[in-house]
């Protein structure tokens, strides 16, 4: 049953979806119908230490690393426009893969090179992200990122977490001011 | 509250709660701006052309949105959002530059809303670059709540591309009426409502044809009574060059008259044309008439084609059928596909033909075409009894033919000539549409 999450809200994966090692983030948007530069965006995810921090720069995960050391996160690819129908980009977080040292992954969305290109999500038509349990296809999560992230051009989406010997999934929906890199370096990324 | 490009607020927050709110727009700059409101259903797309409010349609169905205060840098939209029907989810703030130019060329602007809090979108050239239209903002309903977004974006295309963007027909390059290649089963052009050609179509009258606009309101009430306000139809005009109709043209009855066939023109073709035939002893092909000619057409066309000895219908009335349907074949079936749109023809004479048999047989094959026939008698009562007896022809497919007299052009005023010119066109549509010579809809 998909929850359509604002800020805070919170869901215990495993109580949901009991069986469920595998979860999809999904990104998705139409393609610019208008003139103008294209709506690039992209999802990123971190894998986090008990700190809130990568545990190597190997941990960002994003379009020019599509997997961690494990492969227990891994990124489907880039799409630039939005062109396609369902999700645009994908992450797979494998949590049977999850090493012990591994707290959190941070999941979030940029728009590439939006200061550049003057632009925020409330531009981009049915921009959307989510989160699925890959075993059923069920959408846990989502987040409308044209109606409710607006103003905004960067995103965390929300944090999939480790609780004991459970995994819960908190809906974060936090603005970011800066791009890509100071969100990387926010986590502790080398930039 | 000041929004930026992309932002989103419920309209309750931005008005106290009201759902009666003004959206007002002003773009500066050295070139002319039309302004319009889109009202477009879930898909986003104008599924009812009645839903754009602009200058020449400066009120929505419902009443839910006025154009107020147009000028060429700035409009007011005056907005009851109760009543705006379920249908509609949204309504599209839009600015189209009418000339050259490009929206990077624009000082600051803004879109502004006064009611309650109210809220100031400001934006510039800065903000653009090739932009020749331009979504502003939009009003749309979201579970239930009504939204507001500031959008500034748009189309390097201008109008055609935004209309084409809502699911408007775009307007095709001018073709002349080419006669379809001979096919029995060929048909008329297609005249569906071209909104982009419309609005052009109004531009024109407004700029070339001024005079004409008191002319062309009295057909628009005349054909709303009939019901035919949206209707589409090419007109031609056919007109008697005997040498008995010297006086009427040479005293300029004919000029007046014409002046009203183009208004008609004006409300059935979205182009505002009316093609031209020519009868006395042979038939001819004349110039069409347009706004910029319609004027001095008569004088030229005296000048051009010397009045003739005889009169014959049936070879302009071949000539005619040729030209809309490709093929004037002694028909006596249906033509088929049914035509997207019908040929309203006013024949205008002062006198009987010379051969009634074969104007007779031109009426019964033509039965069986999408051509409605609207025979005028310019004379004293009593010269036209050939033409009454047209009227009532019988072994037709249907009753395609109306006549009247008039002892001149100006017998009548322009409601009654607009109203008589009406007088069967309306019934021949339906049993047109109900026999299959034309699509319904």
């Amino acid at each position: 049953m998909a929850i359509s999450l604002q800020k805070g809200g919170n869901v215990n994966l495993s109580k949901e979806a009991p069986t469920m090692t595998k979860m999809v983030v999904g990104l998705g948007w139409d393609t610019r119908a208008t003139d103008g530069a294209a709506f690039d965006l992209d999802a990123v995810g971190f894998v986090l230490n008990n700190a809130g921090k990568v545990r190597a720069d190997g941990d960002f995960i994003f379009f020019n690393n599509k997997q961690n050391a494990e492969g227990s996160v891994v990124h489907g690819g880039d799409n630039r426009t939005g062109a396609g129908d369902g999700d645009d980009e994908t992450i797979i977080i494998d949590l049977s893969k999850m090493p012990a040292d591994v707290e959190k992954v941070a999941v979030c969305v940029v728009i590439y090179d939006a200061e550049g290109r003057k632009q925020n999500f409330g531009q981009v038509s049915r921009a959307y992200v989510r989160i699925l349990n890959d075993a059923n296809q069920q959408e846990v999560a989502r987040y409308d990122l044209s109606e409710d992230g607006s103003t905004e051009a960067a995103m965390i989406f929300g944090e999939v977490y480790r609780n004991g010997s459970d995994w819960k999934f908190k809906a974060v929906g936090q603005g970011f001011k800066g791009g890509l890199g100071p969100l990387a370096g926010s986590f502790g990324v080398n930039v | 509250m000041d929004m930026i490009r992309g932002q989103k607020v419920k309209v309750a927050d931005i008005t106290a709660n009201s759902t009666h709110l003004t959206v007002e727009l002003q773009i500066n700059a050295a070139f002319t701006i039309d302004f319009s409101c889109f009202g477009v259903d879930a898909a986003g797309k104008l599924s009812d052309e009645r839903y754009m409010t602009f200058f020449n349609q400066p009120q929505s169905p419902c009443g839910g949105v006025k154009l107020l205060n147009n000028q060429s840098n700035q409009a007011s939209f005056q907005l009851a959002l109760a009543n705006i029907p379920p249908a509609i989810e949204k309504l599209v703030f839009t600015a189209a530059i009418d000339g050259i130019g490009t929206m990077a060329q624009i000082q600051p602007s803004t879109l502004r809303i006064r009611d309650g809090q109210g809220c100031v979108f400001s934006f510039s050239g800065a903000d653009f670059q090739a932009e020749r239209a331009l979504m502003v903002a939009e009003i749309y309903r979201k579970d239930g709540v009504w939204r507001l977004a500031a959008v500034a974006q748009g189309f390097n295309g201008g109008l055609d591309a935004l209309v084409a963007h809502f699911g408007g027909e775009v307007a095709a390059p001018n073709s002349a009426s080419n006669p379809p290649s001979s096919s029995s089963s060929a048909s008329p052009a297609p005249a569906k409502p071209s909104l982009t050609k419309r609005i052009q179509l109004e531009k024109r009258i407004e700029q070339e044809a001024p005079q004409l606009i008191s002319l062309i309101k009295k057909a628009q009430v005349s054909l709303e009574k009939s019901g035919l306000g949206e209707h589409r139809a090419k007109v031609c005009l056919c007109l008697d060059i005997s040498a008995s109709m010297s006086s009427l043209y040479s005293k300029g009855k004919i000029q007046a008259f014409v002046e009203r066939i183009v208004a008609l023109a004006c409300r059935f073709d979205d182009d505002g044309e009316v093609d031209v035939f020519l009868f006395g002893q042979k038939c001819h092909r004349a110039p069409v008439i347009t706004l910029r000619n319609y004027q001095q057409y008569i004088g030229h066309l005296i000048e051009h084609f010397p009045l003739e000895g005889g009169t014959e219908y049936s070879a302009v009335m071949k000539m005619i059928r040729q030209h809309y349907l490709g093929g004037n074949s002694d028909r006596q079936s249906p033509l088929t596909p049914a035509a997207e749109s019908p040929v309203y023809v006013m024949f205008l004479t002062d006198g009987a033909t010379a051969n009634r048999k074969a104007a007779e047989n031109q009426v019964l094959y033509a039965s069986y075409e999408p051509i409605f026939w609207q025979f005028m008698g310019i004379g004293p009562t009593g010269a036209f009894e050939f033409l009454e007896k047209l009227d009532d022809l019988r072994g037709r497919y249907l009753d395609n033919a109306d006549f009247f007299s008039v002892s001149s052009p100006q017998e009548l005023n322009d409601e009654q000539l607009f109203s008589r010119l009406m007088n069967e066109y309306p019934k021949w549509l339906e049993q047109a549409k109900q026999k299959q010579l034309l699509v319904r809809g």
